[in-house]
């Protein structure tokens, strides 16, 4: 049997009709982490998952009904809890956490009969946009060794990429699922705010977080997000808004459909390799009857000094809880002071630590208003600006990242341009809007381009439609 | 005139009396195992969200209600950042741009109103236990209970005014059901900002902060020193330097303490983990509606029943006492009298304290039919004591030990029906010899009846009682 | 890129806020970067704002009602903690507590 590149939904046919065995299937991703060991995308294989195989085969075997996601074998961001399991946001601080419950998008995809098969490495707490913050390690491009397979959810997007699993779960706070899901060809939705439960997701900036998912097409990534979002009582922000049948409202046709595309972020790959990429892009979609307007946010910009006054400043707080008392890794120390600084400072990162800084910095009373707060009433302002955008138009294209992957190693001295790499994905997480990036070409070295493309508050639904016709009719642009 | 002159502002904390914490479900009670009342998010593990309890807002609108503040329409946490082995997630949800409430006043004795700023929700801390040998014991139970904090403006220029102000606000939030207030178990404390300035010059004194004091006389005491200190200070021409002091109950005296930058700046930003709250004019005066009778109108009734400033202050010192008094006195409608039994018998054998349920010393009902014996003269003082002090110790009811010393003044007709059902179960026999000659029997039942009160029952009423149950 | 907000002070007082130990180079390094950082920051400052940024907004009935519930068991209460005796989490003494 030939498991290459199987979609999710080809996956649970297969188990459903006995084609092949959750056990075959998972011996088979295991043999694909084994082969691509060297990448440093997978932190951790569960010692259980070919034992979970086994009892996904006998309930087949058995005749009971089967649940949606039967038998499917994924890999997990390692920042989403899975009880009784390491979790570690790739810190040497929680190297040896162990997860005292699982999240909430855990136990769905769990009930939906998912076989978790191991951890997925990632920039150390999300922070980073090259996962080479791993306090284990960088995880490479799946297509590029010497290239950053982006961040912070790396792991996930290079296992899901190469086939180690059938897809993966990421998180995103400025693009750290879209900005992986470009660089190693694949697709990364970030849902809108609240419309999946953050719970038992370590936070990194709870107003930006969401979690999501890798896979490598539209229709799983449809099917999934269907089955893990709405309401959860235990993250009291999460959404009561009915879910969609995402996969159903996949129609075949873009028709009609208004797409804007933004001049001041034009302007920025104006150079890059993007821009004829972006033009016949936009022809394709005009060719199959969508309408195309351009609109001018002459903001734009100061998206990314927002995006880095608010996130460090929300991290540095929840990066308080680590004093080496309760739990975590913990120093030497004569006092309860020594031991706090001395265990953060000897295991959290040296990006974690910056930010940190950072954070407290804009937090500091003295530059409160003239940082946070500002940062806060720009965000109001670009928040309302793309909602105008968005009441005209059914979805915004744009770049997800300037260009191909990066070298490694090539930005970790110069944080600005590190950041400077974020510019088009913190928007969707500053606005809250639900976003996307799929493979739409591939770049002067052949590595893949992403496009991202955004739509209105939980209308998830136009995204997939939109990506499902760019993937199945517009293919490689 | 003095040459010196004391300002201080308090702030007030006060746990809240509600089931459940404040930002999670967690049991809000003090007393239990060790860390047996904790979960993810008053553990501070990661990954977990807080979520608000509506009846911690609501306990808190109240008192701002009680205490006369403007309730707001919005609502906001923030975090306040620092370090401590108590305080598991690093930051305290607290509130300080957008309180639930501000203004409001407290009249002390004297009539001199205290300007109240604000009145918040916050979380409570862990606890923790100093082992001596250098290490700490933590135990997270009380973290995350919801705590009540009353910030007054700089209104008191004294020590007596001080502790006039907290044992006052005591009872109003008492009185109003939103605290406990219980002191010995730190549930009702004070951090103290005070300063001394000349009073032939308008320029404010440098201020310093004492925090956690946890009694009245720690207050008093801590005030009193501070102000002599700041005074030896000033007179020998040196600056007194802004800071931090804790108190020592022990040694009696004030000590420096050194305050980290992350203590001078909080860092406060709001908590993106909650919503904004918004509190319509409905949710007010449905508030309002609940709040209990306040603590001043009261005192008024009180008054009105006739009782002294004396009796009133006692009363009011305690909920659990004036409304013990409230229902002996519904049963007696005696209120002098029965405020002179409450505050000294009752206190007395309560060994003065206060926060207790006083139906487990005697039931309200039993007082009253005492002091209503009492009233109608049907035993003398002495015996009055002596039952009460006999109910005490035996947990016998009232009337039963009244009949067994034989005071048994005027027999009711209850008692009296009592009698006879008892001599007719004795001696089923009665009933059919009632029927064939009943004047035998009437009079063998007036002399049992007669004998067995001592002599207390009068003929016709034993008569009267008989022909009712005989039908 | 260096910015005039962040010196050697300010870098020291974060550090104690952030609770974090830094070797002298770390804290030059850190100069160049967080100043760095802070000077891109600068950019919102020059937009102009009128409204104020605003948050979720809930009214009061939508709260959770006052129910407690059963938390964690001891097993996992302590499972990933460091230092325990019985029933209770321990630390070393602080160097000055109130």
């Amino acid at each position: 049997m030939d498991f290459k590149f199987l979609s999710v939904l080809d996956i649970v046919d297969g188990i459903k009709t006995k084609k092949f065995s959750c056990v075959e299937l998972t011996k088979y991703y295991l043999s694909q982490i084994e082969k691509y060991k060297d990448k440093n995308a997978v932190l951790e294989v569960f010692d259980d998952a070919l034992e979970r195989a086994y009892a996904v085969d006998s309930l087949v075997e058995s005749g009971a009904d089967l649940p949606e996601l039967v038998g499917v074998p994924i890999l997990i961001k390692d920042n989403i809890f899975y009880k009784g399991k390491i979790s570690s946001s790739a810190s040497k601080m929680l190297e040896h956490y162990v997860a005292q419950y699982s999240s909430t998008v855990v136990k769905r995809l769990l009930k939906a009969g998912v076989v978790i098969l191991g951890r997925t490495n990632m920039d150390e707490f999300a922070m980073g946009g090259s996962c080479e913050n791993s306090a284990f390690g960088p995880c490479k491009n799946a297509h590029n060794d010497a290239k950053v397979s982006g961040g912070s959810s790396g792991g996930s997007a290079v296992a899901v990429a190469l086939d180690m699993c059938a897809f993966a779960l990421g998180s995103d706070t400025g693009g750290s699922i879209r900005q992986p899901a470009s660089y190693n060809g694949v697709v990364g939705i970030k849902p809108t705010y609240a419309r999946v439960s953050r719970y038992g997701l370590v936070p990194f900036a709870g107003s930006l977080d969401t979690c999501g998912v890798f896979t490598r097409d539209a229709k799983d990534s449809a099917y999934i997000v269907s089955l893990i979002a709405g309401r959860d009582e235990k993250d009291s922000s999460s959404s009561d808004m009915p879910v969609d049948d995402y996969l159903a409202c996949i129609s075949g046709s873009i028709k009609g459909k208004k797409i804007a595309i933004v001049k001041e972020v034009q302007e920025l790959v104006a150079q890059s390799e993007y821009k004829d990429v972006f033009k016949k892009v936009i022809a394709f979609c005009q060719e199959h009857g969508a309408i195309m307007s351009e609109v001018s946010i002459p903001e734009y910009k100061s998206v990314l000094p927002v995006y880095y006054t608010i996130a460090p400043a929300e991290a540095t707080s929840n990066m308080n809880k680590f004093d080496g008392v309760r739990f975590g890794e913990c120093a030497d120390g004569e006092t309860a002071e020594e031991i706090n600084v001395n265990s953060r400072s000897k295991y959290l990162g040296r990006e974690v630590k910056r930010r940190i800084m950072l954070g407290n910095f804009v937090l500091s009373s003295k530059f409160y208003n003239a940082y946070y707060q500002k940062a806060k009433d720009v965000a109001a302002l670009i928040k309302s600006k793309f909602v105008e955008v968005l009441e005209k138009n059914d979805l915004i294209f744009m770049p997800t990242t300037f260009g191909e992957a990066f070298d490694i190693g090539a930005k970790t001295s110069d944080p600005v341009s590190m950041y400077i790499e974020d510019m088009f994905t913190v928007t969707a997480n500053i606005i809250g809007v639900p976003a996307m990036s799929i493979p739409i070409s591939k770049g002067r070295l052949g590595l893949p381009l992403g496009l991202q493309i955004l739509a209105k508050h939980f209308n998830e639904k136009e995204i997939y439609n939109m990506a499902d016709y760019l993937m199945e009719k517009g293919g490689e642009f | 005139m003095d040459k010196y002159r004391l300002v201080i502002g308090l702030e007030v904390h006060a746990e809240l009396k509600t089931l459940s914490k404040a930002f999670c479900s967690c049991k809000n009670e003090v007393g239990a195992i060790p860390n047996t009342l904790v979960c993810p998010v008053c553990l501070g593990l990661p990954g977990a969200s807080p979520s608000i309890n509506k009846r911690a807002i609501e306990l808190t609108m109240m008192a701002g209600l009680a205490l006369g503040a403007n309730i707001a329409e919005e609502i906001v946490f923030e975090r306040k950042n620092y370090f401590y082995p108590d305080l598991p997630k690093g930051y305290q949800i607290c509130q300080l741009r957008h309180p639930i409430a501000t203004g409001g006043v407290v009249e002390i004795a004297g009539g001199k109103r205290i300007r109240l700023n604000r009145i918040h929700l916050e979380e409570n801390a862990g606890k923790l236990l100093h082992t001596g040998d250098g290490r700490i014991y933590v135990d997270f139970n009380r973290s995350g209970a919801p705590i009540l904090e009353i910030v007054s403006e700089p209104d008191f220029s004294s020590s007596k005014e001080v502790v006039e102000f907290i044992s006052t606000l005591r009872n109003i939030l008492m009185f109003s059901g939103v605290s406990d207030c219980r002191m010995e178990t730190g549930g009702y404390r004070f951090d103290i900002n005070l300063s001394v300035q000349r009073t032939d010059s308008a320029e404010l004194g440098t201020r310093i902060e004492m925090k956690n004091l946890t009694s009245f006389k720690d207050v008093e005491m801590a005030i009193d020193y501070e102000f002599q200190r700041h005074i030896e200070i000033l007179e020998a021409g040196v600056e007194v330097s802004q800071e931090t002091r804790g108190w020592d109950a022990e040694k009696m005296q004030t000590y420096s303490v050194r305050r980290k930058e992350s203590e001078n700046d909080y860092r406060h930003f709001p908590d993106t983990d909650l919503p904004t709250i918004t509190i319509s004019k409905e949710d007010i005066s449905r508030v309002a509606s609940e709040l209990p009778e306040s603590y001043a109108k009261r005192r008024e009734k009180y008054f009105a029943l006739g009782l002294t400033k004396y009796d009133v202050d006692l009363l009011m010192q305690n909920k659990y006492l004036a409304d013990y008094f409230d229902r002996v006195n519904a049963l007696t409608n005696e209120p002098k009298e029965t405020a002179n039994w409450i505050l000294t018998e009752i206190l007395a054998l309560a060994k003065n304290v206060v926060d207790m349920d006083y139906d487990y010393i005697i039931s309200s009902s039993d007082l009253a039919l005492i002091i209503n014996m009492l009233g109608k003269s049907q035993i003398s003082r002495t015996n009055a004591k002596e039952v009460l002090l006999q109910v005490v110790e035996t947990g016998k009811k009232a009337k039963f030990i009244v009949r067994e010393l034989g005071l048994w003044g005027d027999v009711d007709n209850e008692d009296i029906e009592e009698i006879i059902n008892a001599l007719l179960s004795e001696n089923p026999g009665i009933k059919a010899d009632y029927l064939n000659s009943p004047e035998v029997v009437s009079n063998h039942i007036i002399g049992e009846v007669i004998s067995r009160t001592n002599g207390k029952a009068r003929a016709e009423k034993i008569l009267e009682v008989l022909a009712n149950i005989m039908g | 890129m260096e910015n005039n907000l962040i010196t050697v002070a300010e870098i020291e007082r974060l550090a104690e806020m952030s609770a974090l130990n830094f070797s002298d180079e770390d804290k030059e390094r850190l100069i160049g970067e967080v100043g760095g950082i802070i000077s891109m920051l600068d950019e919102c400052g020059k937009i102009k704002t009128e409204s104020k940024g605003m948050s979720r907004k809930v009214p009061l009935s939508a709260l959770r009602e006052d129910e407690f519930s059963v938390g964690l068991t001891s097993e996992r209460v302590f499972v990933n903690a460091p230092s325990r005796d019985g029933d209770y989490f321990v630390v070393p003494e602080v160097n000055n507590g109130l």
